[in-house]
């Protein structure tokens, strides 16, 4: 009795290179259970259809979980198109991967990945890590079953395959981290310098039966290089925490710096003088913390790299923050205006230290675990209204 | 290292794509490090997906290795 995943082929009996021999010899073993996907159960790539085929599931679960994750961050998207590129067809009458298929599933997968990004857009940062997450286990998970599944039931050539997958995988993460470490450092220019010799390296070899194996090092230099120069982090001024706290202006001063950790600044003491008053404030990691008091009129402009601004009553997050708040105000008023610089993170300015907070919910702002009643909305620029 | 799909010794173009897109960006990272130039996440991020789709683009037209 054949098992369920016995090739018994009722619907290839005509199959032109295996006509029909009665002397055929006997079947062997079952060949290895692999996931494919497939070509007669399918709405899109098959890639459902091969799920449930190969869980003994209906495939309908899994669409349901596409389409589910695709509303949410685009996840499901992106896995999509992931096991589409990765799992092959079980179409055994069509090459498995032409060149025309394969221009299509890349190119469409390539639109698709940028769209679900874009569609992401702040919550990349904020709201979606856990989706992130999941999508980066995902991938490499399929990368593990892709380097497994290849080799028609060899079992310790797949382990192999597997144990090479995760050490490239390994070194790659602790790459990552090394990178962010040294252009933290002051070598970026250096890692830059780096990548562009890898590239001419990789065109090099192509002139001697390709060297595609050094895409891997040019993505972990340019990929961790390329965010740590997008967020605008300046680690100069040290790590830790730092509270100032003056009392008259000639202890406060011009500005305040930071590379990593938390700058507090109380100013709730200080009786600020009428008129302007300018105050810069840089960060490269971590979070400023402004206490100002109820009689200032703040003013600010600030730079956030991935984070977000709130002072007082407005605020902004997400990618490439360029916060102002420019509120009329009229003489004689205690003016203060803030300069804020912030690679990741946050900076705040607010009258209550109750009312600082981690967390950013881009449709609610800061706040978002606070009712209209408790917290939302007490912060107001009230000096420069009663001013204006 | 034997391949299946190119000669060892013939030309890979997908490597030679790889090679120019890596450059590309790595010029680019440079003259942000020399303050050439201000990179923002709204330019990295299409920069790095552009340069990982055009490897994954020229690999499949190239043909698997």
């Amino acid at each position: 009795m054949s098992s369920p995943e016995t090739p018994h082929t009722p619907e290839t009996p005509q199959d032109p290179e295996q006509p029909s021999a009665p002397d055929s010899p006997p079947p062997g073993p079952p060949p290895a259970r692999k996931l494919t996907r497939a070509s007669s159960d399918k709405l899109l790539g098959g890639v459902a259809g091969g799920l449930g085929r190969y869980f003994s599931i209906d495939p309908i679960i899994f669409r349901i979980g596409f389409v589910v994750a695709a509303f949410v961050g685009g996840a499901g998207v992106l896995a999509y198109l992931a096991a589409w590129l990765l799992v092959g067809s079980d179409d055994p009458s069509a090459p498995p991967r032409s060149q025309v298929s394969r221009l299509l599933t890349i190119t469409g997968g390539a639109v698709l990945a940028v769209a679900a990004l874009a569609s992401l857009g702040p919550g990349l940062v904020f709201a979606g890590p856990p989706l992130l997450a999941l999508a980066i286990v995902g991938l490499i998970g399929l990368l593990i079953w892709r380097a497994a599944s290849g080799e028609n039931g060899d079992a310790s050539l797949a382990a192999r395959r597997i144990g090479l997958t995760l050490l490239v995988l390994a070194v790659a993460a602790i790459g990552f981290v090394a990178v962010a470490v040294g252009a933290a450092a002051g070598g970026g220019a250096i890692i830059a310098g780096l990548v562009i010799a890898t590239g001419v390296a990789l065109v090099a070899g192509a002139f001697m039966g390709g060297a595609r194996w050094l895409v891997v090092p040019a993505l972990v230099l340019a990929i961790p290089l390329g965010l740590w120069a997008a967020s605008g982090i300046d680690t100069e001024g040290g790590i830790g925490e730092r509270n100032y706290r003056p009392t008259t202006t000639a202890e406060l001063s011009d500005g305040y710096k930071l590379g990593m950790g938390r700058l507090a600044l109380d100013l709730r003491d200080l009786d600020l003088p009428a008129g302007r008053t300018d105050l810069q404030l840089d960060l490269g990691i971590g979070s400023i913390e402004v206490l100002v008091p109820e009689d200032v009129c703040v003013a600010s402009k600030a730079a956030v790299g991935a984070g977000f601004v709130r002072v007082l009553d407005r605020d902004s997050g997400g990618l490439d923050v360029d916060f102002r708040s420019s509120p009329v105000e009229r003489g004689g008023v205690k003016r203060l205006v803030i300069g804020g610089d912030v690679g990741i993170g946050a900076l705040q300015v607010v009258h209550d230290p109750s009312q600082l907070d981690d967390d950013y919910d881009r449709d609610r702002g800061p706040f978002n675990n606070r009712s209209a009643f408790n917290g939302f909305g007490t912060e107001r620029n009230t000096a420069c209204a009663a001013a204006a | 290292m034997r391949s299946g799909g190119v000669s060892p010794r013939g030309f890979d173009p997908a490597s030679l794509v790889a090679g120019l897109v890596v450059c590309g960006l790595g010029t680019l990272l440079l003259l942000d490090q020399l303050e050439v130039l201000r990179l923002s996440f709204g330019y990295i991020a299409p920069a790095l997906l552009a340069t990982i789709g055009a490897i994954l683009l020229a690999a499949g037209l190239a043909g698997r290795r």
